[in-house]
């Protein structure tokens, strides 16, 4: 079993950049913290930037996850959808504020990096961490925005329940915050036509690697 | 508050009908739990140790049934026994590494490495959600589970007694070896929940939460936006080893991932609440 390694960047913000912070548990500086909201780095990570790897089996398909969907134009779906195509996935949601904008757009460059026939095999699936404000009308306004093409382009929400699920099974860290919004790792995944995961990217830095060269790869071999 | 009106109203209903002595918070919820075995915790004020907000210390948490213990091996061989696309062998690869079940006998036999009474262990977070929800039930949230599990066997919140927080973080410390005990082998805690601490790690429905920083709006470039993305944190008390770890724990998990001290227990909300 061949297991595809991918660095999760977290998308989240703090005012002010994490203080080096001692790892866990047996090197906490024994020192008194005076108060409660004590920035402390996380004890996992060797690094302060990425998530720990995540481990993704090939022989498993994200299309086995039964998840229904609604779309932009308010049409019941399922997360395998464009099942028999080559498809993109990411978590989003429309009142994000860079990350998802960020995100969005790099897709978009992915694309740009394909030939016509290529582009026009692959296919797109959004689905909003929002399950009661991404409305269609929400998610049709979020298509017009960024000028996506429908015809390959799904945009799409659910419930809570099966929120939790797709982020479980592209190993997207999220939390919802006081004010509505989310905190969430940002991926880009490629699946194949039957659902498996080929290859994942970070969703904020542009670039198109590895999901681009993947996606010429696995329609080479169609 | 409806649970709060009832608890007010089933308490005047044992005022006029009961001379005995008021009974303790726990007993009263007690009397008319939604699944057997389950016990009512909260509602209460929840001090997260990992607050979503760092401004906000305290987070109130509606009332909630916990099951008094975890789930055992008998309970989910019936399981899988209704629900076959859940046995080991059946169970598609997108829900569980092939650890799954793996101390069982055979797909549906227990064996000598999987009592009966024994929590069961070696199960996905899609398993055992598949099983809390077969069971009209759903795992805990993270601030639910760590509500109850602050509690010691006298207060609701422990976490502020060095002894309580010590005899935890011995399990912590010490080796996984040998076999699991029975469940219910721990004291009973506030709310009448065992094993919270002491004889596994459990499973909670926001388990992808936890490797999640604070927001802020104004966040200016990538660089930022990728460092302040680290996981920084606002720890209620970086003393309290133990939550560090159950942190660190979660969020190095995998939906589909299975080991040998990770298990489970169902909660449910109070009747009239969607869950």
């Amino acid at each position: 079993m061949k297991r595809l390694l991918l660095p999760l960047v977290l998308v989240a913000c703090a005012r002010t950049p994490p203080s080096p912070a001692p790892s866990l548990p047996t090197t906490v500086a024994p020192v008194p913290l005076p108060v409660e909201a004590s920035a402390v780095a996380l004890p996992t990570p060797a690094t302060h930037t990425i998530l720990p790897t995540a481990e993704v089996a090939q022989d498993a398909s994200i299309y086995d996850l039964p998840a229904e969907l609604v779309d932009q134009n308010a049409k019941a779906i399922d997360l395998a959808v464009w099942r028999g195509q080559p498809t993109v996935v990411a978590l989003f949601f429309a009142s994000c504020p860079q990350a998802c904008p960020l995100l969005i757009g790099n897709i978009q460059y992915i694309e740009k990096g394909l030939t016509a026939a290529e582009r026009a095999q692959l296919r797109v699936l959004l689905v909003s961490f929002e399950p009661v404000d991404d409305t269609p009308e929400v998610l049709r306004r979020v298509a017009k925005k960024y000028g996506l093409d429908t015809t390959r382009w799904r945009l799409a929400r659910t419930d809570a329940d099966t929120v939790r699920d797709i982020a479980a099974v592209l190993g997207v860290a999220y939390r919802k915050l006081d004010d509505g919004s989310f905190n969430h790792s940002s991926v880009i995944t490629l699946v194949d036509a039957e659902g498996h995961i080929i290859a994942r990217q970070d969703g904020i830095a542009r670039s198109n690697e590895p999901v681009g060269p993947a996606i010429a790869k696995l329609l080479q071999h169609k | 508050m409806p649970h709060l009106l009832r608890s007010v109203l089933g308490l005047s209903v044992l005022l006029l009908t009961l001379s005995t002595a008021l009974p303790s918070p726990a007993a009263l919820a007690e009397d008319s739990p939604p699944q057997p075995g389950m016990r009512h915790v909260g509602p209460g004020l929840y001090k997260p140790f990992y607050p979503a907000n760092p401004k906000q210390t305290t987070v109130p948490l509606r009332g909630f049934w916990l099951d008094a213990r975890p789930v055992t091996n008998a309970e989910f061989l019936a399981f899988v026994k209704a629900q076959p696309t859940w046995q080991r062998g059946h169970i598609a690869r997108l829900f569980a590494d092939p650890g799954y079940l793996r101390h069982w006998a055979g797909p549906l036999a227990l064996g000598k490495t999987a009592l009966p009474a024994q929590p069961v262990t070696w199960v996905s977070w899609f398993a055992a959600r598949a099983y809390c929800r077969a069971r009209g039930a759903r795992l805990p949230m993270t601030d639910e589970w760590e509500f109850a599990a602050a509690a010691s066997e006298h207060a609701v919140d422990g976490r502020d007694d060095p002894g309580w927080r010590e005899r935890i973080l011995a399990w912590y410390g010490k080796p996984a070896r040998g076999s699991l005990p029975a469940v219910g082998s721990t004291p009973e805690n506030f709310w009448g929940i065992r094993d919270l601490h002491g004889v596994i790690w459990e499973w909670v429905a926001d388990f992808q939460s936890t490797l999640v920083a604070a927001d802020d709006r104004e966040a200016g470039d990538k660089d930022r936006l990728r460092f302040c993305g680290s996981g920084s944190l606002s720890a209620r008390d970086t003393t309290d080893y133990a939550s560090f770890m159950r942190i660190a724990f979660r969020s190095s998990l995998r939906g589909h991932y299975t080991t040998s001290t990770l298990g489970f227990r169902c909660a449910r909300n109070d009747p009239g609440v969607p869950e």
